[in-house]
This record gives C-alpha cells, sequence and structure tokens, in this order.
C-alpha cells in the first residue's frame, strides 16, 4: 500500500469521526443516535459497533438511527430529511438524540447545527463529526464527551470521596476490567466512583457530575478534555489518565490522595506488597530474555516494559523471545501487568 | 425525500457492493478511492484483497486524483486492470478519475455506486454493468457462466459456487464465468446461458436460464438446459434432487409425528428466505408468520422489506408488524 506524502496533521488511518460519536453516544442507555448521512454510514457503524460489542459479551443493540441520504437529497439538500427524522426520533421521547453529521451532509453544506438548534420536544446534542473531513475517530470520541457535558447540572457539594472516571475506551476489550483495577485502587483510598462518563449511565446520571471531587481521564496525557474543558467547566481536579506501569500506579495513588486530601501511606505500602508478589508469582521467569515488538504502531512505552521485567528478573535482549506489546491498551494497573505477565509466559515457554 | 431509516439500517452500502463484485475477479487491482473508515469496513467484509487512497480532507479541498495516481501506480505492476470504486465525497465534489489519475493505465471507473445510490446489492449490480461490453468466448459455447456469487455472503458463497459447479459437472455442462469468483479475464468473456446461484444479486450477463435456490428451482432449470443443451444430462441432477427431497421429507415426518407444524419467522437475504419459507410450509406445513429480508425483496417475493417490519408495518397479507409469535426464527 502507497503510504507517502500524508498531510502534516491528519492521519489517513484512523477510521471515521462518526464511529468515535458513537463508541460514546451508544453507552448512553436512553438515548438515541442520529447519523445525518447515507445509510451506508449507519450501517457501517452499527455494525462494527455490534460486532465489537458482541466480542465483549455485550448483545445489546444501541439505537442508532439514519437518515438516509439518497441521490436526491445530494443534489437538492439534505435539510428537509433530517428535520423530518428528528421529528420521528422526539416524537418517541428519548432522553437525548445525539445528532452526527457525516462527510456527505458536510459536503453538500447542510446546516446541521441550526436544525439542531431548534426548539425540539426533547434535548438534541449536534456532533460536528463530519466523517473524515472532521478528523478521525478520536475527534468523534472527545467531541461527543465534550458536547455530552451540557447535560451537565451546576455543581453542588463536591464530594471529596467520589470520582468521575471520564473517557473510558468503551472499545476496547479489557474496558469492564480496567474499570475494576481502578475502582480497586481508589477504593484502597475509600474513594467511590460517582459516574462513569460515559459507560451505561442515563442523561440523568450525567446531572450528578458535578458531585464528585475528583476526575479521573481513561487517557488525557494531552490535556485535550481535562485541561481545556471539564477542569474549565466544572472546576473539579482531574488525573489524567488510567495508571500504566509498577511506579506509575503508586504514583496514581499518592496524587489521588493528594488531590482528595487522604493520606496514601497505608495504601500505597499495600500495593506496594501486591507488586512484590509479581516477582514471586513470576520467578519461573528469571532469567529469561525477551525483546519487545510495537509492529510500528507507537510510541511504545518501552520504559514501562523494561521497568517489569527488570522487576520480575527478566532481561532484555534483541535475541530474546518477541514479545509483542499491545498497540493500544496498555495494563492498566497491577493486575493488568499481572494478565501481561501470564501472555509473556506463554510466549516464552510456547 | 430521504428514506427515513428508524433502525440500524441492515445493509452496507453500494460501495461496499461495487467492491465485493470487482475484488472477485482475481486481476482486478480494486481501489476504494474515499476515506479510511469506509475502506475498514469493507475491507472487513470483503475476502479479496482491497485497497484504500485513505483521503483527507486537504485532497477533497485541492483534489483527490494525485493521491488516486499514487495509489494506482504502486499497484499496476500486480494488477492486469486498475479498478476504481468512487465513493461518497469524491463522487459528490464530481472529480474526473479518467486516465491521467491513474498512472497512465485506462482504467475501470465504477463511478455510480457511491454509498448514497443504494444498498450492497445495488452496487454489486452496478459494478457488473460497468465491466466493458463482453463478447460471447467461442470457446466457451455449450458452457454455462454461474452468477450470485458474492463473496460477502460467507460461508455460503464458496459452497454455493462448488455446488453449482457439482451440479453443472453432473449434467455434463461445462461451466464458463464465475460471477464474482474468477479471473478478469474470464469474466470479460462470458457464455451465452447463465444460472444463478443468488437471484438476489444476479449479474444481468448472459441470457438467464434459472436459479439454483431450492429444489424445484434447481430442477426447473437444468429441465431449461437440457432443452437448450441437447448433449447435457440432467438426469443425475434429477436424481439427486430426488434423494435429497426424499432425506427432507424422511426428516420432517419424523418432526411432524411429534409435534405440530411449526409457526416460522424468516430473517436474511430474500433469496435464501424464499427458498427456505417454500421447504418450511412444503415439508413441515408451517405457517410463515414473519419473512423480513435484509434487501429490497423482488417483485412476487414472499418477504418483507426488514426496516418495514420493525417500523410496525405489515404485508398485504398481515405478516410481520408486532403481532406475531414465532416459535421457530430461523
Amino acid at each position: 500500500m502507497n503510504l507517502k506524502s500524508l498531510p502534516g496533521r491528519t492521519s489517513r488511518f484512523e477510521g471515521c469521526t462518526v464511529m468515535g460519536v458513537l463508541s460514546v453516544s451508544a453507552f448512553l442507555t436512553d438515548a438515541v443516535t442520529l447519523i445525518h448521512g447515507p445509510d451506508g454510514c449507519s450501517h457501517i457503524n452499527a455494525s462494527l459497533l455490534h460486532t465489537t460489542l458482541a466480542e465483549h459479551d455485550i448483545f445489546r443493540i444501541p439505537e442508532i438511527v439514519s437518515t438516509g441520504l439518497g441521490e436526491n437529497e445530494i443534489i437538492f439538500g439534505g435539510e428537509d430529511a433530517l428535520q423530518e427524522v428528528l421529528t420521528d426520533v422526539c416524537a418517541d421521547d428519548p432522553a437525548a438524540v445525539v445528532v452526527a453529521s457525516t462527510c456527505v451532509s458536510e459536503t453538500i453544506g447542510d446546516d446541521v447545527a441550526g436544525i439542531c438548534s431548534q426548539p425540539w420536544d426533547c434535548p438534541v446534542i449536534y456532533v460536528p463529526s463530519s466523517g473524515f473531513l472532521g478528523g478521525t475517530f478520536v475527534d468523534g470520541y472527545t467531541g461527543t464527551l465534550t458536547a455530552l457535558s451540557s447535560f451537565i447540572t451546576p455543581p453542588g457539594e463536591q464530594n471529596p470521596g467520589k470520582v468521575n472516571i471520564i473517557g473510558e475506551k468503551n472499545l476496547e476489550f479489557e474496558a469492564e476490567d480496567n474499570f475494576q483495577e481502578v475502582s480497586r485502587l481508589l477504593g484502597m483510598l475509600d474513594l467511590d466512583v460517582n459516574i462513569r462518563y460515559v459507560r451505561d449511565i442515563t442523561v440523568e446520571d450525567i446531572g450528578k457530575f458535578g458531585d464528585a471531587g475528583l476526575n479521573l481521564f481513561r487517557e488525557d496525557k494531552c490535556g485535550v478534555l481535562g485541561g481545556r474543558h471539564f477542569d474549565a467547566c466544572t472546576g473539579i481536579p482531574s488525573l489524567p489518565e488510567f495508571p500504566v506501569g509498577l511506579s506509575a500506579t503508586l504514583q496514581f495513588i499518592r496524587d489521588a490522595g493528594r488531590l482528595t486530601g487522604r493520606d496514601t501511606t497505608d495504601a500505597v505500602r499495600a500495593e506496594e506488597e501486591q507488586q512484590a508478589g509479581l516477582a514471586d508469582e513470576f520467578s519461573d521467569l528469571a532469567g529469561e530474555y525477551v525483546t519487545f515488538d510495537s509492529f510500528g504502531f507507537q510510541s511504545a512505552e518501552m520504559d514501562m516494559f523494561a521497568e517489569v521485567a527488570k522487576a520480575v528478573g527478566i532481561r532484555v535482549s534483541e535475541e530474546g523471545t518477541v514479545i509483542p506489546i499491545p498497540p493500544f491498551c496498555m495494563p492498566v494497573g497491577t493486575l493488568g501487568l499481572r494478565r501481561m505477565l501470564r501472555q509473556w509466559r506463554r510466549f516464552i515457554n510456547g | 425525500m430521504a428514506k427515513p431509516c428508524t433502525t440500524p439500517p441492515l445493509w452496507p452500502c453500494a460501495m461496499v457492493g461495487a467492491a465485493a463484485a470487482m475484488a472477485g475477479l482475481d486481476g482486478a487491482g480494486v481501489i476504494i478511492h474515499g476515506a479510511s473508515g469506509c475502506y475498514f469496513f469493507a475491507d472487513s467484509l470483503i475476502p479479496d484483497p482491497v485497497n484504500c487512497t485513505y483521503l483527507v480532507e486537504d485532497e477533497v479541498i485541492f483534489g483527490t486524483g494525485e493521491r488516486l495516481h499514487e495509489v494506482a501506480e504502486a499497484l499496476v505492476p500486480f494488477s492486469e486492470k486498475i479498478v476504481v470504486i468512487n465513493t461518497c465525497v469524491p463522487a459528490t465534489i464530481g472529480e474526473d478519475l479518467g486516465p491521467p489519475y491513474c498512472a497512465g493505465c485506462d482504467p475501470l471507473i465504477i463511478d455510480a455506486p457511491p454509498g448514497y445510490c443504494g444498498d450492497m446489492t445495488d452496487g454489486y449490480r452496478l459494478a457488473l454493468a460497468a465491466l466493458p461490453p463482453t463478447e460471447t468466448d467461442p470457446s466457451r459455447e455449450g458452457g454455462v457462466n454461474i452468477d450470485g456469487l458474492i463473496s460477502t455472503d460467507p460461508p455460503f458463497a464458496v459452497g454455493n459456487r462448488m455446488e453449482a459447479e457439482r451440479l453443472l459437472a453432473c449434467a455434463g455442462i461445462p461451466v464458463a464465468a464465475r460471477y464474482c469468483a474468477d479471473t478478469l479475464a474470464s469474466a470479460m468473456k462470458p457464455a451465452e446461458m447463465t444460472v444463478t446461484a443468488l437471484p438476489d444479486v444476479a449479474s444481468g450477463i448472459g441470457q438467464s436460464v434459472g436459479s439454483l435456490c431450492g429444489l424445484d428451482a434447481i430442477e426447473s432449470t437444468f429441465c431449461a438446459l437440457s432443452d437448450l443443451f441437447p448433449d447435457a444430462d440432467s438426469g443425475p441432477v434429477t436424481d439427486i434432487c430426488e434423494e435429497t427431497e426424499e432425506l427432507v421429507v424422511k426428516a420432517c415426518d419424523r418432526y411432524l409425528r411429534v409435534n405440530d407444524p411449526p409457526r416460522v419467522a424468516l430473517f436474511g437475504m430474500a433469496g435464501y428466505i424464499d427458498m427456505a419459507a417454500d421447504l418450511f410450509s412444503t415439508f413441515l406445513d408451517a405457517e410463515i408468520c414473519g419473512a423480513g429480508a435484509r434487501n429490497q425483496p423482488p417483485e412476487g417475493s414472499l418477504c418483507t422489506w426488514a426496516p418495514r417490519i420493525w417500523g410496525g408495518e405489515t404485508d398485504d397479507r398481515g405478516r410481520g408488524g408486532s403481532g406475531s409469535d414465532p416459535r421457530v426464527p430461523v
């Protein structure tokens, strides 16, 4: 495949913004997502979503509706179609309608924002996704998280013992396990999860967002979500990402304690013991040689892998067993590392 | 006015059907001229190699031709013919994707099936209609084309091809072109007569002799073939149909000895549903309480287009809708 001459800030391979929108909106259980484009766009994304969820043993079919733009609308405009379908959808009284535009509706210049801003019988949230003309999957995902924050009611009394989990990667296979692991770590500091924004919650649940004393983002190292939006609109302090690595997990506990005014001494000590247990559990791998292969996918966090290898007594060498490292989803917390080491054992012994 | 769809659309767009058709022809260097989001889905469905220009915003503004040229240039050494499948946005902006942009070669531009032009079966038919005018190959006189093979119909597409070939071999009739599971060169030289493995994706190439979907259809098709080809012997195929019918009768009688006839709801492609409905009602005395097709069913089909059923509508016979209570959903 010919990959040359990529324009600087864009990526050819990171998928469609509409899928990014659905990866969030489909997990708002009482909302409908309306895709303003040809039926094929809806099918592509609904099918990928359904297939992915089925692999995760989730058999719920999200409410996704299409305006079904055809050749006539391409020529004469699709605004009437959007108006008609939006009227039909609102008549069913959903808690909210998330409207996603597509590359087709953007190219023909439909005023989707204008139609969505009209008075409707239920809340209508417009996410300017625009298919590939609006960026990539990540842009749809962040745009939807940001757009849905309009449901956040003015903060009441913040409870420092509650934490919002923001931007879970709903399509990653380990989403639930990762959530369990961060819940365990937060629980060591007597912190409870307030809401999972957005994973299997209702529109009404979003209103409780402001009750939390801490925001924890799944992955927002650049601060696109936390720094620029949620921090500004809620004033709740935040942690930028789920912990990845041994020392990062300990630091995560310290940071969470610092931001919520809790003493972390006991929790850190307990987690250090948990991590020390890894070395015992995988002592059979001590002295083995491994090398890591990221398949050129990302600037892999090699330091983290080297740290884990060192903790278990594994040596890193180019001649060692090739360990494929996860291209997109890094292991979260200490228990994530345990599962990763089990895979390493299989590669080494296999 | 657009057709509001109040359920997730059940069928991929025309682009996917067109790409599936062309990618099934060995020698065609298929390029989906569009964005990664469109391509990833098509590639996940189509088992044959498909390529993409992975368009980005800048190219939509300044023109996509050069990007197409780059990708075509890389494919030319491995392809007898470059086939460009256009997608919604390049089609909307109306670019001329002709030879200057295809590495100097004479490409086959499938411009008709951008996503908004219909569903997968529409795209499949439009792509085959875009094949250059083909002449019957004299060396294939006496042979029969097989169509209705679409690679996005796994595992049936491969099985259908093998079974069609087997039946034709039993009757002593050589197979000519297979649409679309053949070489490009073979596809460009069809025989005069065509049998279809799945009527929903009939190619429109050659003179249709009949369908191989269902026992009655097989018998009548081979009866027609016997009339057309005096050297053909449809006797072995008739024997196979009779043996198969005996097996079906035996299994269904066994069921009916201890059960009442079932009430059945069927969902799938119209061609398969009509075949299954015929089997159920003939051999099990079943009541077909619902028959929903993913694709637009042809005239005379038993099926209702599935989104209409889910929308609470019923067909002329009152089937579909929410009142049905199938005991055997298939």
